[in-house]
């Protein structure tokens, strides 16, 4: 955690509304990112963002500075994501759910630009199962250690690494006609 | 190095795939791990080449209003939790006390002869329950010990106008008198103190 951060962290916990704002500037965009990829349309992805900071703001004097403030918010967002795709799942089950259309749109692949592999790409990642696209695009997109992956999910690092293992070998089978 | 332990490793690698000495050497060496190894390159590239998702300017001054929006609903739903709590802690705090007040009236205050009462002069037993309180706990072989002087047995009702006589008489202190169970001792006293004359 820089001593920027650090500080802001301080101030906010002594309810200061600029110091948080100012840490909702400094991670909105990585914790949108997560979440789009998560869920892979824009309104879902913004209302995971925003419940997140929601959290974050009532839960923030629980907040021991342990980790980085931002692990902390990616461990809230994961936790949403996660449970916004359990909660999607669980409609599909529900036969008025589909006949309203909540079958998964895959918005994310659709709106690129890019050509037909980077479509299937995407895709290929949304239809990854939910814990396996955490761990994959925590690791991949956002660049952190699997340390910090395990620390951020609550897991053995061993689990980590077996759940992006698994996800790169899903994603090879996906993509094979694209090599 | 073993095939698939290595292939273990260079997919745990994707992303950031930075090859060790002894990794290159069994690449050199073993065509099915090199080919494996450049299937994992070619995947890498399109997922390296999607772009970053970010939120417009609009969407951010979006989450700003609709944050500052819910933190204000939070934090006033945080004084009224904290006024609903301390309206229900004294509501609890009330029934406590009336339930304390009226256990204490019940037990800890003993039925005692006290002063006043509608159509009566002076000072007159509290209770009807009070008197029977007496009466009950007398049984006839404690009669005899009341007896008078002149060995005439006493009843109940004699022994009633005894204490009606000894409250108007003794007034006030008769309260002291407690009331229900009467044991050997108080018998004692009340025999002391009646003025049998007056009755008999």
């Amino acid at each position: 955690m820089t001593q920027n951060e650090q500080e802001l962290v301080i101030q906010a916990k002594g309810a200061d509304r600029r110091a948080f704002d100012e840490l909702v500037k400094l991670n909105k965009d990585k914790m949108f990112a997560l979440t789009y990829r998560m869920t892979g349309d824009r309104e879902s992805a913004f209302d995971l963002v925003q419940e997140t900071f929601l959290t974050a703001y009532k839960e923030i004097n629980s907040f021991r500075a342990e980790s980085s403030f931002s692990s902390w918010l990616y461990r809230i967002a994961s936790n949403k994501a996660i449970n916004f795709l359990r909660r999607k799942k669980l409609l599909s089950f529900i036969p008025l759910a589909n006949m309203a259309g909540s079958e998964p749109t895959y918005e994310m692949a659709d709106n690129l630009d890019g050509s037909d592999i980077n479509k299937a790409a995407a895709a290929a990642i949304m239809a990854l199962p939910p814990s396996q696209k955490l761990v994959f695009n925590l690791r991949f997109y956002d660049e952190l250690s699997f340390p910090e992956i395990a620390d951020i999910l609550n897991k053995h690092e061993s689990t980590v690494k077996t759940n992006y293992q698994k996800a790169v070998e899903k994603l090879q089978k996906s993509m094979k006609q694209y090599r | 190095m073993d095939c698939r332990r290595l292939k273990d490793e260079l997919r745990v690698k994707l992303g950031a795939i930075g090859l060790s000495d002894s990794e290159r050497a069994h690449l050199a060496e073993c065509p099915d791990c090199a080919d494996y190894y450049k299937g994992l390159l070619a995947l890498e590239k399109p997922l390296k080449e999607m772009s970053t998702p970010a939120m417009t300017i609009r969407e951010s001054v979006l989450l700003n209003e609709r944050l500052d929006a819910k933190i204000e609903l939070y934090k006033a739903g945080g004084i009224r939790s904290y006024r609903l709590a301390a309206g229900l802690g004294t509501l609890a705090v009330t029934v406590l006390l009336v339930v304390f007040i009226s256990f204490w009236n019940r037990y800890s205050i003993p039925e005692t002869i006290s002063q006043g009462g509608a159509g009566q002069s002076g000072y007159v037993l509290a209770t009807d329950s009070a008197i029977n309180n007496i009466v009950g706990s007398i049984d006839s072989s404690q009669f005899a010990i009341l007896a008078s002087s002149d060995d005439e047995p006493v009843d109940s009702s004699y022994y009633l106008m005894a204490i009606d006589s000894y409250v108007q008489r003794v007034g006030s202190g008769a309260g002291e008198l407690i009331l229900g169970e009467i044991s050997d001792e108080e018998l004692e006293y009340l025999k002391d103190q009646i003025d049998w004359s007056d009755i008999l």
